[in-house]
C-alpha cells in the first residue's frame, strides 16, 4: 500500500498517537506511506519481536483468524462476525469495523453472559512486549470493546492485555468510556479536517490547533515522542527552519497555540515579546517571564553563569555515573556504565555493564558499591532519574537498605547544579546531549532514534544474535559517558 | 526445602528491609527537594511560597515562649506545626530550626516556636543579632525514629513483637473476640439507655472495633462521625478500666480525638484522667481549658493501679507514642490511619497490644516526596484492609442529599448516604443580587459546575480567580460567616490571588475565609465550598496528573461542604492523557464530574 491511511477513518493506533503527537494522525491522512522516515534498525528489531510475540501467544491459544485481502477491512469485519457468531472460543486480530472506526485486537475470547450471539459474548484484548500496561494500550483496548458491544449487543465488562512475561492484566472496561468517548471526538476532528482538506501552512503544518474543540487543527511540535516518529523526517527539518516555538524548553501545545494566535510565532518572536505588556492586555501569563529568556538564550547561544557553580569538592575525584531503565520493564536498569574522573573532570576507563537480569544487576550494584567503598566520592550524574534507577539497582543486588542509602548519598545531579548556576541554557530540552553540545558550542543534536537506548536494550535481549546490539549498547554508554565528563569538565573549570 | 520458620523468617527479612528503604528513600528525596530550594535565591523561594523574607524580632511572649515578629508580607503556605528554618537566607542548611505557631495577617505578626530539642538561647541570640531575617522551609528528620522503629519490631524481641510480624504480614488474620463483642453489645445498650443510640453501621463499627483480635478498622467516609464514634470506644474502655491510647500522624487529629473524649468523659460524670503527651507549650492552655491534662512524657501519666475501675485516656502523635514501649496500654486507636504510612504505623505498634484503626483511604494519603514503593501500600489503613475488611460508616451527617450523590457512587460503591437530618439542608441565604450569581448560590442546585472556556493556564487563572472572589464575596455579603466558607485550589499561588482579590474588596480587617489547598481542609467541613481547579492545560496536567487528578484529593474537595458546592474549571483540562491505565481512570471521574453536576457556563462573564 502506498497511499495514505484512508482520511476519514479512525484507527485504534491514532489514540496512541493522540496522546503522543496528535500531528501524527493528520500525517498519516495527508502523506503517502513512502514518505514515512523507517524505523532504525534496533526500533525494528523491537517491532518483531512484538509481533512474534503475538504469534506465539495466539499459536497456544488455537484461535481463528479472519481471513480477508489486505486493506479490505469489511471483509474482514464479515468474517469475524462470521466466527463470533458461531461461537469459537476466541478470535486472533479479529476486524472491528463500521464503516468509519476500525480496531484489529490482537485476541478477543469467549466469556459467559448472554449477547446477541448466544449465552455468551467476547471481550477484547491485545499482546504487548512490556511487563506492564501504558494507558495508550488500555485505551486502545477499550476502543475495541465499544466497536465489540456494537457488534454483539452488548458492551463487554472487561478487556485484558496479556504482557511480554505472559502475565495477563484484565481491566474494566466502563472505567474509560469518558475518556475514549472525549479522545474518539478529538480524533474524528483531526481526519474529519484531513478528509474536507482543512487548511494547514505547509507539509509539516504550522497553524494553530491540536483539539476538537479547536476543529482537529495539529501542528509539529518538539516533543520527546519526535525521536521514534515515522514522520521525524518531515517535522523535524521544518521545525528547525522555522525556529518553531515548540523548540523552546517549557513550552506546552496550548501555550504555542494562543502565542501563535496572538502572533508570536517562533523563538525570535517570543524572545523579543514583553511578558509585561502581555499580561497588561489580559491575556493568559502562559509563564512568559521564563519562556521569553529561555527563547532568548537560545537566540543567543551563550552560556551565562549568573551566579556561582556549587559542586562538591574532589580530594579522590568522582565517578561519572549513567544508569538506564529497560524500556519494557521500568523497574529494571538495563545500562549501568561508570568512569573515574579527576578533579578537572578528565574521566578515565569507562566500565559498561549490560544488565540482562537479576544476577547482572546484582554484581553491578556490588561493583558500585565496592568502588566508592574503596574510595568515597561523588556519583555526577545528569537529570532526575539516577537516585531511582540506583535505587533498583541496589534493591536487585539486596544492599542493606542503611548502605543502599548511603550509596544514594553521593549522587551529585550535575544537570541541578548547572541549572542553578545559569538558569539558561541554549538548549532545546535540559538533555545531556543537548547541554553537552550548547557547553561545546556544537550544533545541538536533534531527535535521534539510533540513540535510544531503550530501542538497543530491547533489541539487544529480544534478538537471538545479541552480539551486535550489545556492541551498539556499549559504545553508547561511552558515548553518555564521554558527554557526562565533557559537561563535568567544562563545570569544574569554572 | 527450607523449614516455614526459616521461609517466615525471610519473609520477615524482605518486609524489614522494605520498610527501612521506604524511610531512607522518603529520606533522601526530602533532602534532595530541600536542596534543589535552598540553591534558589531568595526572591525565588519566597515567590514559591517557601520561604518569607523581612521578618524583624517584635519580641518573645513568656506566656507561651514563642518569638513573634514583624512580617509584612505571608505568602508562603507554612501552617502551625510546620518545621522550617529562620536565618539570614544565604545558608539555610545551616539556619536555625523553629516551628510555626501562627500568624497574624491583621497585624502582620508571626510567631515561632522553639521545637523539641531546638536551642532557644540560639534564636534570641539571632533574633536580636540580625535586623532582618528569612525564614524558609525546613523539614523534620523522623528518619532515626521510623528506622529504629522498624528494627525493634523486626528483632527477635518479645512474643508480642512477633505477633506483630505475623500480623503486619498477613500471616495471622483478626479474627472475632466473643468476649468483646458480648462488651460491646452490652456499652451499646447502656449507650442507648442513655440515649445515644448508634447507628446501625456505627454500632456494626464499634463491636468490630471492640470485638475484633488484634485490630479492627473502621473505615469513615466525610461526615460520618468517625472521630466521635473512636470517642465514645475511648471513653467506653476507660470507664472499663483500660489504659488506652489514642494516636494520629499530626497534633491536629490527636488533640481533635481527645477533645471529643473529653467532652463525653465530662458529660458522663467525670473521673477519668484525659491526658496529653507531649503538646506543645502553646498548646497547653486550651487543653487544660477542655478538661485535658498535659503530660511530657510516659513517666509523668496518671496510670491506674492494677485492677483499678476507671482507666486512662492518653493521646500522643505517633512520634510520641513511640516513646511508650512494652504494650503498657491496653488498646491503641489510631485516627485518620489512611494519612499514616506502614513505617510510620510502627511507632505505635508497641505501645499496645489491641488496635483499632479508623480512617479513609479514599480521602489524602500521607504526604510523600520520593516515589512510593510500588510494593507498599500507601498507608497502614490502605495495608490492613488487604487482611481484614472494614465496617464502612454509611451515613454522611454533613452533606444534603445532592453533593452525596457523587461522592457516594465514584468512592463508596453508592453505600454513603444522607443521614436523615442533613439529607434536606439547603444554603438559605437572602438572594437580593445579580441574577447570574443567584442561579448559582441560590439554595439549587446544591453542587454546580461553573465553567470558564479559558486555555493555557496552569497554576494561576485570573479569570478562575475573579470568578471565585465574585462568588465568595457575595456569600459574605449576604451574611455567610466567613468561618463557614472555604475556597480550594490545588495550586497555592492561585489561593493568594484570591485571597488577595476578596481582601482587597472587603472592608479592611475583616476576616476572611480559609482559602488554601485541599490538605489544609481535610476533617473540616463549612456550609459552602469553592473549588477553583485553574488549570487548563493538558501538556502541563500531563506532567502532574497524578497529582491534579488524584482521586482521593477530589474526594475531599468536594464533600466538605454541607449545603452548597461550587466547583469552577475549564473543560479543556479534560483533553489531558496520563501516561498510565491509573491516571487514565483518575482523568474519566474528572469527566463524570463534568458531566454529572448541573452546570452553567461563565465564559461570557469572565471573557
Amino acid at each position: 500500500m502506498s497511499g495514505p491511511v484512508p482520511a476519514a477513518r479512525v484507527r485504534a493506533t491514532d489514540l496512541y498517537d493522540l496522546a503522543v503527537c496528535p500531528h501524527r494522525i493528520a500525517l498519516d491522512r495527508r502523506l503517502p506511506r513512502e514518505a514515512r522516515t523507517p524505523p532504525a534498525p534496533a526500533t525494528a528489531q523491537l517491532l518483531a519481536y512484538g509481533l512474534a510475540l503475538e504469534a506465539e501467544v495466539a499459536a497456544a491459544l488455537g484461535y481463528p483468524q479472519p481471513e480477508h485481502p489486505p486493506g479490505d477491512f469489511a471483509e474482514g469485519a464479515r468474517q469475524t462476525r462470521a466466527l463470533l457468531e458461531s461461537g469459537v472460543p476466541g478470535v486472533y486480530q479479529a476486524v472491528l469495523y463500521d464503516g468509519r472506526h476500525l480496531a484489529v485486537p490482537d485476541l478477543l475470547r469467549r466469556v459467559d453472559g448472554a449477547s446477541r450471539l448466544g449465552a455468551f459474548h467476547y471481550e477484547p484484548g491485545d499482546v504487548k512486549a512490556g511487563l506492564s500496561p501504558r494507558a495508550d494500550q488500555v485505551l486502545q483496548v477499550v476502543y475495541a470493546g465499544r466497536l465489540l458491544g456494537e457488534l454483539q449487543g452488548r458492551d463487554p465488562d472487561h478487556g485484558f492485555l496479556v504482557l511480554g512475561d505472559r502475565r495477563e492484566e484484565r481491566f474494566p472496561l466502563g472505567e474509560l468510556r469518558h475518556v475514549l468517548a472525549s479522545a474518539v471526538a478529538q480524533v474524528e476532528a483531526i481526519v474529519e479536517r484531513g478528509a474536507t482538506g482543512g487548511a494547514e501552512g505547509g507539509a509539516a503544518g504550522s497553524s494553530a490547533g491540536g483539539t476538537a474543540a479547536d476543529g482537529g487543527e495539529t501542528f509539529p511540535f518538539l516533543g520527546p515522542g519526535c525521536a521514534g516518529c515515522r514522520w521525524r523526517g518531515t517535522c523535524v527539518p521544518d521545525l528547525l527552519a522555522r525556529q518553531d516555538l515548540s523548540l523552546v524548553d517549557g513550552m506546552t501545545r496550548t501555550r504555542r497555540r494562543l502565542l501563535v494566535r496572538h502572533g508570536v510565532d517562533s523563538v525570535p518572536a517570543l524572545a523579543a515579546l514583553d511578558p509585561a505588556a502581555w499580561r497588561a492586555a489580559g491575556r493568559p501569563p502562559l509563564g512568559l517571564d521564563l519562556l521569553t529568556r529561555q527563547a532568548a538564550a537560545l537566540l543567543e547561544r551563550r552560556v551565562a553563569l549568573t551566579r556561582p557553580l556549587e559542586l562538591p569538592a574532589l580530594p579522590a575525584g568522582a565517578l561519572l555515573l549513567h544508569l538506564e531503565r529497560d524500556p519494557l520493564d521500568a523497574d529494571a536498569v538495563a545500562l549501568a556504565a561508570w568512569a573515574p574522573c579527576d578533579a578537572r573532570g578528565a574521566a578515565g576507563p569507562a566500565a559498561v555493564r549490560i544488565l540482562r537480569d537479576a544476577a547482572d544487576r546484582a554484581a553491578a550494584a556490588v561493583e558500585l558499591a565496592a568502588l566508592l567503598d574503596a574510595a568515597p566520592r561523588p556519583l555526577f550524574h545528569f537529570g532526575g532519574a539516577a537516585p531511582g534507577a540506583l535505587d533498583a539497582l541496589a534493591e536487585a543486588a539486596g544492599l542493606d537498605p542503611r548502605r543502599q542509602a548511603g550509596l544514594a548519598a553521593h549522587l551529585c545531579d550535575l544537570a541541578a547544579a548547572l541549572r542553578r548556576a545559569a538558569s539558561f541554557l541554549p538548549v532545546w530540552r535540559y538533555e545531556l546531549e543537548q547541554v553537552d553540545a550548547a557547553l561545546g558550542g556544537a550544533p545541538l543534536p536533534g531527535p535521534d532514534e539510533a540513540d535510544e537506548p531503550a530501542f538497543l536494550y530491547a533489541a539487544f535481549l529480544r534478538d537471538g544474535v545479541p552480539g551486535a546490539w550489545g556492541d551498539a549498547l556499549r559504545e553508547l554508554g561511552e558515548r553518555r559517558l564521554a558527554r557526562l565528563a565533557r559537561v563535568a569538565s567544562w563545570m569544574l573549570a569554572r | 526445602m527450607s523449614a516455614p520458620g526459616a521461609r517466615e523468617a525471610g519473609d520477615d527479612r524482605a518486609w524489614r528491609d522494605r520498610l527501612l528503604r521506604a524511610v531512607l528513600r522518603e529520606r533522601a528525596a526530602s533532602r534532595r527537594e530541600l536542596d534543589e530550594l535552598y540553591c534558589l535565591p531568595v526572591a525565588a523561594r519566597v515567590e514559591a511560597g517557601h520561604a518569607i523574607d523581612g521578618l524583624v524580632f517584635a519580641g518573645w511572649e513568656p506566656a507561651t515562649g514563642h518569638f513573634s515578629f514583624h512580617a509584612p508580607a505571608n505568602g508562603s503556605g507554612f501552617r502551625p506545626g510546620d518545621r522550617l528554618r529562620l536565618g539570614r537566607g544565604d545558608d539555610p542548611w545551616g539556619a536555625l530550626e523553629v516551628e510555626w505557631a501562627d500568624y497574624d495577617p491583621a497585624a502582620a505578626r508571626l510567631t515561632l516556636a522553639v521545637p523539641w530539642g531546638g536551642d532557644r538561647d540560639a534564636l534570641e541570640r539571632l533574633a536580636r543579632r540580625e535586623s532582618q531575617l528569612v525564614l524558609d522551609r525546613g523539614d523534620a528528620d523522623l528518619s532515626d525514629a521510623l528506622t529504629g522503629a522498624i528494627q525493634r519490631v523486626y528483632a527477635d524481641g518479645t512474643p508480642h513483637e512477633r505477633a506483630l510480624r505475623e500480623w503486619l504480614a498477613g500471616r495471622a488474620r483478626p479474627v472475632a473476640d466473643p468476649a468483646g463483642e458480648a462488651a460491646a453489645r452490652d456499652s451499646l445498650a447502656r449507650l442507648g439507655a442513655r440515649g445515644l443510640a448508634l447507628r446501625p453501621a456505627q454500632a456494626d463499627a464499634y463491636v468490630a472495633a471492640w470485638g475484633t483480635l488484634p485490630y479492627g478498622l473502621v473505615q469513615g467516609p466525610p461526615g460520618t462521625g468517625k472521630t466521635w464514634l473512636l470517642a465514645l470506644l475511648l471513653a467506653a474502655w476507660a470507664f472499663r478500666g483500660e489504659r488506652v491510647l489514642v494516636t494520629a500522624f499530626t497534633h491536629r487529629a490527636v488533640d481533635n480525638a481527645l477533645q471529643h473524649a473529653a467532652a463525653l468523659v465530662r458529660g458522663a460524670g467525670g473521673g477519668l484522667p484525659v491526658v496529653r503527651v507531649g503538646a506543645r507549650a502553646d498548646q497547653h492552655t486550651e487543653l487544660e481549658r477542655l478538661g485535658i491534662r498535659t503530660a511530657r512524657g510516659p513517666a509523668q501519666l496518671p496510670w491506674p493501679a492494677p485492677g483499678a475501675r476507671r482507666g486512662l485516656i492518653a493521646g500522643a502523635t505517633l512520634f510520641g507514642a513511640a516513646r511508650f514501649d512494652g504494650a503498657p496500654f491496653d488498646r491503641v486507636a489510631f485516627d485518620e490511619a489512611a494519612q499514616v504510612a506502614v513505617p510510620q504505623a510502627l511507632l505505635g505498634l508497641s505501645a499496645g497490644r489491641r488496635f483499632a484503626f479508623f480512617g479513609d483511604d479514599r480521602q489524602l494519603g500521607p504526604v510523600t516526596a520520593g516515589e512510593p514503593d510500588p510494593g507498599l501500600a500507601p498507608s497502614i489503613f490502605a495495608h490492613l484492609r488487604a487482611f481484614a475488611a472494614p465496617v464502612l460508616l454509611d451515613e454522611t451527617f454533613r452533606m444534603n442529599d445532592a453533593l452525596t450523590l457523587f461522592p457516594s457512587t465514584q468512592f463508596y460503591g453508592g453505600r454513603l448516604l444522607p443521614a436523615r437530618e442533613a439529607r434536606d439542608r439547603r444554603l438559605a441565604l437572602p438572594t437580593p443580587g445579580d441574577p447570574e450569581l443567584d442561579a448559582v448560590l441560590g439554595p439549587e442546585p446544591p453542587a454546580i459546575l461553573v465553567t470558564l472556556d479559558h486555555e493555557g493556564y496552569q497554576r494561576h487563572c485570573p479569570r478562575e480567580v475573579r470568578a471565585a472572589a465574585d462568588l465568595a464575596e457575595d456569600l459574605l455579603r449576604r451574611g455567610l460567616p466567613p468561618h463557614e466558607l472555604a475556597v480550594v485550589s490545588p495550586f497555592r499561588v492561585q489561593n493568594r490571588e484570591i485571597e488577595r482579590e476578596l481582601r482587597r474588596r472587603l472592608p479592611p480587617g475583616a476576616a476572611l475565609p480559609v482559602i488554601d489547598t485541599v490538605e489544609r481542609i481535610q476533617g473540616q467541613e463549612r456550609e459552602a465550598v469553592i473549588v477553583s481547579l485553574t488549570c487548563s492545560d493538558p501538556d502541563a496536567l500531563r506532567r502532574d496528573a497524578s497529582f491534579f487528578f488524584s482521586a482521593n484529593r477530589l474526594n475531599v474537595s468536594l464533600t466538605r461542604a454541607r449545603t452548597k458546592l461550587v466547583v469552577i474549571g475549564s473543560p479543556r483540562l479534560l483533553a489531558t492523557y496520563p501516561r498510565t491505565h491509573a491516571g487514565l481512570v483518575q482523568v474519566d471521574l474528572f469527566h463524570r464530574l463534568f458531566q454529572e453536576l448541573p452546570r452553567v457556563d461563565w465564559s461570557a462573564r469572565y471573557a
